[in-house]
């Protein structure tokens, strides 16, 4: 056991350095730089920059030096002082931004998962059991359909009719009055006000494909001979379901787990987008729309190591559970 | 001898009817209805795309002059009784610039009949030949707009229609290179295995562990900047292959793993069959299914990507004509305020996701019933 | 000899708008209240504790006396506004306003009027500049304001090369840069070496804080000059930053004219940032605000404001329109009428329709010197660009957009009847004629298939357009649907590629594009005049001629001598800005209006529409009509400081 986790952690490094690369050259690679883009926002509203503004800037913000001058400065700060770089839009630390948002990340993240498994384990088990029959094909379409609405359109739609129909203040996760008010309950509350919109849209794009691996693995279940012998004893399925449900869910939970959470970051971008979410969602977004270097790298690169720590987890985990692939 | 007997026996028994596997496979397909529903809708959207310019009523740059008409349905009840053919009646608009709204006032009395292969604007059929006919219609001055009209005045439903010519592709030309790039690779890694195996399945990994966001950016803003639209469609969808490929290689791979070991592949090895000769006549075809199935689940998320692409900014923009174009224009409050029919090409890309999706699964089902592991 | 121009003495004449002058005089004039002045009652306790010094001591000697718009107004209150960006600011600054030494007149936008500087003359060869500062006004600290600032931003600031590498072309003229001198505490003298009047048009129009004066006394910690550079250097490190230079930007609000990241500034301006977290930014009065109203009552009237940040242009649409916002303007736009009206009654607002100062939103400019020799050739062919002008029906457009509210033009000087506006040139080649755009074309021998047609030489022919599609809603991308159906039915084979912003400046500043679209702004009297985009006198704005803007920029050591009608429009604006009169100005904008359209360089649209400014019903003394535009930054036009919430 010890020796595979070895192995997995010696292939991170290079796929570490190959990932800090790539990531590097991806903000690099749109033609332009954050000072450009900056002054042409600047200019597209009426202001005129001038070539010394343009000079000064340029200066201040080192982005004379040659590209790989650049990277090993980027990479350098943030391996020898654990410094991220500083936002050019935002003129703050980059660490500082990306903390700032990460908890409400991970909260809608993590809200927006528990809604999918909620809604995706019973439709999964009952389509199984209920194979082909017309309410198999209700509760799939309707689990499925969240797949299908472009994220951004459903987005839009509850706004709008939460704004209109309910009075609800939108955009971001609270209302003007509990923005910068101290932790209560009436601020806990107004926050699952505004909370189930995103959550809803977030996690019903991912229910269609949790259903479809609780149903292929209750399948798989039901034809185990545990089954059979208990079925020929007059036993029905689905009491022997609801026995095991945590045996079948464990299995695709534990091997998407690498994904869940990188997925559930950039899945949520264009719905933080629409929605105007105090997420990481939209800052990656603007930064890499206004060519924010730092803030864009910082971000592409933490959401690729955060999917290779999450893979790397999900291995183990695989591994500590079925010998065999520990052993290939 | 026994062996070349073993070998040719897995390639004959396709030759016989009852046995053989794609016809197995459209035996269980069959169980799956919402599958074969599904496959039905897929035909006809992609009949739909194809036949265009005959099903749509009208061009789709054709103004009407009526902007942000609802939708209006013919009627069998015209005049306090049934009445057929259906009609759809006149419609004058005016602009009521009290609330900027355009205030549409049906007149009863111009009624005009809905026929079949009625004259309208002069369409071409992918440059080969013209007419002027389309399958349902009404004559001009008659609102017949199924999807209501857009800002400036043209038929959505019509756009619709003409729409899905390139949303529809663009999931057939992505899937095939995903498939290329997934089948080579992904083959090349599962039979050799070894440092070669290795050094894919890090760039797989690598691959997926970027989000598809920046990346989508990073390439789009890459695109050259004097494309013509054509060219940038088609930069979109190697975009969108080359983020995809790395699920069907994938695939490929782990059906290589467990295949290489099976008997008639020894067999054909010892036979002295070229390793292109063993992965091209006895690998490819028996997990054909399989890659059908994966294939046919990627599209959707091909379909989906590019509508993603187009609310970014980053992908087809008008006048470039496509469901997520449309979508990216309806994408305002103002339509939700005032002209809500413009998000009906949303449904469009539900039915089709769903369908695909469906048609995916029953796909597998069919192909494989016991199969899990490749779910996840 | 000092000749005083303080109160437009020479434009009332020339203009003889005899209303507006005597209003210029009463705005002007200070009242001395021997009772002393009122202030917000949330001051009271703080004056009472002794932690804030009376009114009276806070206020210059002879404070800015601002006639309200309708009414005296009252204290209090907290107004909301919104901001799409780091950058953008338009509808705070209508509301917290922005404070330059000199500023432009409400009622016209053109005459220069005192604001922070109580008057400034010109000596008779318009070479020295003169500005005398208000006695007692204090920052908002509590410290004075003196031309120790201003001279403090000169020579620490824009002449310190670590800050500021290249000399900012506005204060060079003749070649020289000019000089700042302090006469005295309150009294700056500007040496020009040629006479340069129009300075005051700058100093008037760029209003941001940081533009004219910096507190010396708060930003001497972070300047070398004044710290020992080693203890910089120090705190610079501590701050996060690598050089001095980083920390001093960051401290003097150098870009972040809304110091949401540094509080510890004093300002001049009506508020003061406080605390900025989860994307509200929350501003207070200024104390020290140097405005008092003709009732003797310190301005503003509002107490406090409350800025939110509001990414998404449909969640600032919905705000503005389910009455979260007290003003707003910046990001509104006509084709989102329907919603605001819609709303208005149940949300407690009121959308008034101010004018845009776009002459165009969407102006087509093909490149006259494109790469390739073939489309150079053609589109150097005033025959080729006249057609295109009589392709596009303008009202069209101006229906199915602007709800035809806008004006079918060609680029002009705004607004329509004004002193620069020639009716019957922005009509030049307005009319829809596609059949003559139609024999136009035949006549230059493009052969038409009945489809698309060729090159005079044969060869097929494509017309690319690059653009942004950003500003004015979703305005231009429906022009440039419809200009697609109006060009490819005279048989031209138009394709479009959308950008993002900085592409597009990247695109055409490399001479890479065919065809060019902007918003037409830098538009409206006399505010052209500084950087005219009717002319392709910068490379950034020069997209209908790359080479040319290229060649004039550079003074004609890189790229393309344009042609003689070219060179002669150029000089007729260098001679107008030289000379900054009126006389000269309305001559210059004539000049340059007439050959633009005669020459059919740029192909102009619908401009002049109407911009919605909505306006929660609890805000008080806004005009009822007047212009939205980023000229005159918003509403900072019209007294921010005197709306008050009731």
């Amino acid at each position: 056991m010890w020796r595979f986790i070895l192995r997995r952690l010696m292939w991170m490094i290079p796929t570490l350095v190959i990932i800090s690369i790539i990531s590097f050259i991806i903000i690099q690679l749109p033609p332009g730089d954050y000072l450009a883009s900056y002054i042409a926002r600047l200019e597209s509203r009426g202001s005129n920059v001038d070539q010394a503004t343009i000079d000064s800037l340029r200066m201040r913000y080192g982005l004379d030096d040659p590209l790989i001058v650049q990277y090993f400065k980027w990479l350098g700060n943030i391996l020898l002082h654990g410094n991220f770089g500083y936002s050019f839009e935002w003129r703050l630390p980059v660490s500082q931004l990306i903390l700032e948002r990460l908890p409400m990340t991970f909260m809608v993240a993590t809200a927006s998962l528990l809604f999918a498994w909620s809604v995706a384990l019973p439709i999964g088990i009952f389509s199984a059991v209920k194979q082909y029959s017309l309410a198999d094909y209700f509760f799939t379409v309707l689990g499925f359909l969240g797949l299908g609405i472009p994220n951004f359109m459903l987005a839009l739609v509850f706004l709008y009719v939460s704004n209109r129909y309910f009075g609800l203040s939108v955009g971001g996760l609270f209302s003007p009055a509990y923005l910068n008010a101290p932790w209560g309950i009436h601020k806990i509350l107004d926050l699952l006000s505004h909370l189930w919109i995103p959550v809803i849209i977030i996690g019903t794009a991912g229910t269609a494909g949790l259903i479809r691996i609780t149903r292929a693995n209750v399948l798989d279940e039901l034809r185990k001979p545990y089954v059979e012998t208990a079925r020929s004893k007059g036993l029905h399925p689905m009491l022997l379901i609801l026995k095991y449900p945590v045996r079948i869910a464990l299995n695709p939970f534990i091997s998407s787990i690498g994904f869940i959470l990188p997925g559930m970051i950039s899945g949520e971008v264009i719905v933080s987008i629409v929605l105007n979410l105090p997420t990481t969602g939209p800052l990656l977004y603007s930064a890499l729309l206004s060519q924010d270097t730092y803030l864009a790298g910082a971000f592409v690169l933490m959401l690729a190591v955060l999917t290779v720590i999450g893979v790397l987890i999900s291995d183990i985990l695989l591994a500590w559970l079925d010998p065999r692939i520990r052993l290939s | 001898m026994t062996i070349e007997k073993a070998a040719s026996t897995s390639t004959a028994s396709t030759g016989q009817p009852e046995e053989s596997p794609l016809r197995l496979m459209w035996y269980k397909f069959r169980a799956h209805r919402l599958a074969v529903w599904s496959l039905w809708i897929i035909v006809g959207l992609y009949l739909m795309a194809i036949f265009a310019n005959f099903l749509a009523p009208f061009d789709p740059e054709t103004r009407t002059g009526l902007p942000y008409s609802p939708p209006s349905w013919p009627t069998v009840m015209a005049d306090d009784g049934f009445n057929w053919p259906p009609v759809v009646y006149g419609v004058t608009s005016t602009l009521d610039m009290k609330t900027f709204k355009r205030v549409y006032t049906v007149d009863t009395t111009r009624q005009y009949p809905v026929k079949l292969f009625v004259a309208g604007d002069q369409q071409s059929w992918f440059g080969l030949f013209a007419s002027d006919r389309h399958l349902i219609g009404v004559e001009s001055g008659g609102a017949f707009f199924l999807m209501g009209t857009d800002a400036l005045g043209r038929d959505v439903f019509s756009r619709v229609i003409y729409g899905s010519r390139i949303s529809l592709s663009i999931g057939l030309v992505g899937v095939s290179i995903s498939l290329v790039l997934g089948v080579i690779l992904g083959g090349i890694s599962g039979y050799f295995g070894g440092a070669i195996d290795l050094v894919v399945q890090r760039l797989i990994e690598i691959i997926q562990c970027f989000p598809s966001i920046p990346l989508w950016m990073a390439l789009a803003a890459a695109l050259p900047h004097d494309w013509t639209t054509v060219q940038v469609y088609f930069g979109i969808t190697v975009i969108l292959s080359l983020v995809g490929w790395t699920d069907l290689a994938r695939v490929v791979r782990g059906r290589f793993l467990s295949l290489r070991e099976e008997d008639f592949v020894m067999a054909a090895r010892l036979a002295g069959a070229s390793e292109a000769r063993i992965i091209g006549k006895h690998l490819l075809p028996s997990f054909a299914s399989h890659i059908i199935a994966s294939v046919t689940l990627s599209i959707p998320s091909m379909i989906l990507a590019e509508t993603s692409l187009s609310f970014l900014g980053i992908g087809l923009t008008p006048p470039a004509l496509s469901w997520g174009v449309l979508l990216q224009t309806a994408q305002n409050v103002n339509t939700l305020a005032i002209s809500p029919w413009l998000l009906l090409p949303g449904g469009m890309v539900i039915i089709t996701v769903l369908a695909f999706n469906f048609l995916g699964d029953g796909l597998r089902d069919a192909a494989d019933p016991f199969a899990k592991e490749r779910l996840s | 000899m000092l000749r005083l121009d303080t109160y437009g003495l020479r434009r009332r004449t020339l203009l003889s708008v005899a209303a507006t002058a005597l209003t210029a005089l009463f705005l002007t004039t200070s009242v001395v209240y021997a009772e002393g002045y009122a202030q917000s009652p949330i001051l009271d306790a703080a004056v009472a504790a002794g932690t804030l010094p009376p009114v009276n001591e806070r206020l210059p000697a002879a404070p800015l006396v601002i006639t309200p718009v309708s009414e005296v107004g009252t204290y209090g209150g907290t107004a909301r506004v919104m901001h799409s960006s780091t950058e953008e600011f338009g509808d705070a600054s209508s509301i917290v306003g922005m404070e330059g030494l000199l500023r432009l007149k409400s009622e016209d936008g053109t005459t220069v009027e005192p604001n922070i500087a109580e008057s400034w003359a010109w000596s008779n060869d318009d070479k020295t500049m003169t500005l005398k500062l208000r006695g007692g006004q204090k920052w908002s600290d509590g410290e004075p304001f003196t031309s120790a600032d201003i001279l403090f931003w000169w020579e620490d600031e824009i002449s310190n090369v670590e800050l500021n590498p290249t000399m900012p072309n506005s204060f060079i003229s003749g070649g020289e840069t000019m000089k700042v001198t302090a006469v005295d505490d309150l009294t700056v003298q500007i040496d020009f070496a040629v006479p340069n009047h129009l300075f005051e048009l700058w100093v008037a129009t760029q209003g941001y804080q940081s533009q004219m004066f910096q507190p010396a006394h708060y930003l001497k910690q972070f300047h070398p000059r004044y710290t020992d550079p080693v203890k910089l250097a120090e705190m610079a490190k501590t701050a996060g930053f690598a050089t001095w230079a980083e920390l001093y930007a960051n401290k003097a609000l150098t870009g972040d004219v809304f110091g949401t990241l540094n509080f510890d500034a004093p300002v001049i301006r009506a508020f003061k940032p406080v605390s900025t977290s989860a994307g509200l930014t929350k501003l207070e009065r200024n104390p020290y605000y140097f405005k008092v109203d003709t009732a003797g009552n310190q301005l503003p009237y509002i107490d406090a404001v409350d800025l939110t940040l509001v990414a998404s242009p449909e969640i600032y649409t919905l705000k503005a329109s389910s009455g979260e916002a007290d003003l707003a303007l910046e990001n509104t736009t006509i084709t989102q009428m329907p919603v605001y009206l819609d709303n208005a009654e149940k949300a407690g607002y009121q959308v008034l329709k101010y004018n845009s100062a776009f002459s165009s939103i969407a102006n087509m400019m093909l490149n006259q010197t494109a790469e390739d020799p073939d489309k150079r050739a053609l589109f150097q062919d005033i025959r080729f660009r006249t057609a295109l002008e009589w392709a596009i029906n303008r009202n069209e457009i101006n229906d199915l957009v602007f709800f035809g509210l806008g004006t079918p033009m060609q680029l002009s000087i705004l607004p329509i009847g004004g002193r620069c506006w020639d009716e019957a040139v922005s009509k030049t080649n307005t009319q829809f004629d596609p059949k003559g755009a139609m024999a136009l074309l035949d006549e230059i021998g493009m052969a038409y298939d009945g489809e698309y047609r060729t090159l005079p030489n044969g060869k097929p022919f494509t017309l690319t357009l690059t653009y942004w599609p950003g500003e004015g809603g979703e305005a231009k991308r429906k022009i440039v649907e419809l200009s697609q159906t109006y060009f490819r039915a005279i048989g031209i084979n138009f394709d479009v590629r959308e950008v993002e912003r900085s592409f597009y400046f990247e695109f055409t500043t490399a001479n890479k594009h065919e065809m060019a679209l902007w918003h037409a702004d830098s538009a409206s009297d006399p505010l052209w005049v500084n950087s005219p985009k009717i002319i392709p006198i910068r490379q950034r704005h020069g997209a209908f001629a790359t080479l040319w803007a290229t060649w004039f920029e550079t003074k004609g050591e890189k790229g393309e001598e344009p042609p003689k009608d070219m060179q002669e429009t150029v000089a007729a604006w260098r001679k107008a800005k030289a000379a900054g009169t009126p006389e000269a100005l309305v001559e210059g904008c004539k000049a340059v209006v007439k050959a633009n359209a005669e020459g059919a360089w740029t192909i102009g649209t619908v401009g002049a529409f109407p911009q919605p400014l909505i306006i929660s019903n609890a805000l008080h003394n806004v005009p009822e009509t007047g212009w939205a535009s980023w000229d005159w930054n918003y509403m900072v036009r019209y007294h921010p400081e005197q709306f008050y919430l009731k």
